[in-house]
């Protein structure tokens, strides 16, 4: 039976044939240019790097899997609501890094606060955190891949990011939203 | 390793616990969830792997290492930035890619900037997301205040090699 991936995507689609080429054209030019010692000595070493981080791939999933049925987007909504200033960017920030899944969740999202009136800064900082500061990815991705210490480091020295861009995206003149639909007045 | 292999389990029981405590559907829920996400990933991934390790055995090693080593200084942090912004795909090319540049001596300051440059200016997450849903009068703007970002991290990653000894794996 051929189920369908979920997200729209398809298991063999344009972007795998893509990695494909780039694997047998890479593993050529290697093997050619470099001699068969250095083919099979890379492709050894890489596919024991993918034995030992697909098991914390797989995890890293379902952690993304059960906190997105264990936090409802509405309540993220919620919180975020129409603060502004160092709370609001706070708020904001805290949420972006907790959010999980790729952007088919965070960027619905960052629609759903901009219509509910959401400030331009807690936009900002929400999405700069998600994309810098996300915990999701990083335990998906970053600490398999680059070790639990680099990780380390690079989420302390990017703390700041979220802040930045919020503050400074204040001082610009403000978004024109295209086709937002309008918004319900429902502020308490 | 074993580190992160433990953290991460350890959270998918925590959590799984909980998901099952508070109602059954949403257990099956999350299993759907993870199995559509893996089914696109664990296929690509050893390829994405395997094409960044052959890419990187092509590569001059002297030269990449020269260029964005851990002596790189200002101008290495400048090329990462630029080589990360051009990564055009999500986690599954660069993290390879990243795990390749740290295999040729890149350093660690360096390093932070290629993920926060891709982090911050993907390509394909802008086309494919962002533009659509919040129109370009909002992307310009993320961009432009996005703009320190990577020098920023840079900055603080260093700050923090200077406190504690830090190796990429």
């Amino acid at each position: 039976m051929a189920q369908r991936p979920g997200f729209g995507r398809q298991l063999f689609d344009t972007s795998f044939f893509v990695f494909l080429i780039l694997a047998v054209g890479g593993g050529a030019a290697v093997y050619w240019l470099r001699g068969q010692g250095v083919f099979v000595a890379a492709l050894e070493k890489d596919l024991g790097l993918f034995l030992r981080i697909a098991p914390q791939i797989i995890g890293g999933m379902l952690v993304g899997g059960f906190i997105s049925v264990l936090i409802p987007n509405d309540v993220v909504a919620r919180w975020l609501g129409r603060e502004s200033g160092f709370k609001g960017i706070l708020i904001a920030s805290v949420a972006g890094m907790i959010t999980p899944g790729g952007p088919i969740i965070s960027f619905p999202v960052i629609m759903a606060l901009a219509v509910a009136g959401a400030d331009i800064g807690a936009l900002l900082a929400y999405l700069t955190a998600w994309s810098t500061l996300g915990l999701n990815r990083i335990i998906v991705w970053e600490i398999p891949f680059m070790g639990f210490d680099f990780a380390v480091v690079r989420f302390l020295a990017s703390i700041p990011l979220p802040f930045i861009a919020g503050y400074l995206v204040r001082r610009l003149p403000p978004v024109k939203f295209r086709d937002l639909p309008a918004s319900s007045d429902d502020t308490p | 390793m074993i580190l992160s292999m433990a953290i991460i389990w350890g959270l998918v029981v925590m959590l799984a616990l909980i998901t099952y405590q508070r109602r059954r559907g949403l257990f099956t829920e999350a299993l759907q969830f993870a199995r559509k996400q893996a089914v696109i990933v664990l296929p690509r991934m050893p390829m994405a792997l395997i094409a960044a390790g052959f890419l990187a055995e092509l590569m001059p090693e002297e030269q990449i290492s020269g260029w964005i080593g851990a002596d790189s200084g200002m101008l290495g942090i400048l090329i990462a930035a630029g080589l990360g912004a051009l990564v055009p795909s999500g986690p599954i090319i660069s993290f390879p890619v990243a795990i390749a540049l740290m295999h040729l001596g890149a350093g660690v300051p360096q390093l932070v900037t290629f993920i926060t440059a891709w982090s911050l200016f993907g390509v394909q997450r802008t086309l494919m997301w962002e533009a659509p849903l919040m129109g370009w009068s909002f992307v310009s703007r993320r961009m432009a205040v996005s703009l320190p970002g990577p020098f920023v991290a840079a900055l603080f990653a260093a700050a923090i090699g200077t406190v504690i000894q830090v190796s990429a794996r």
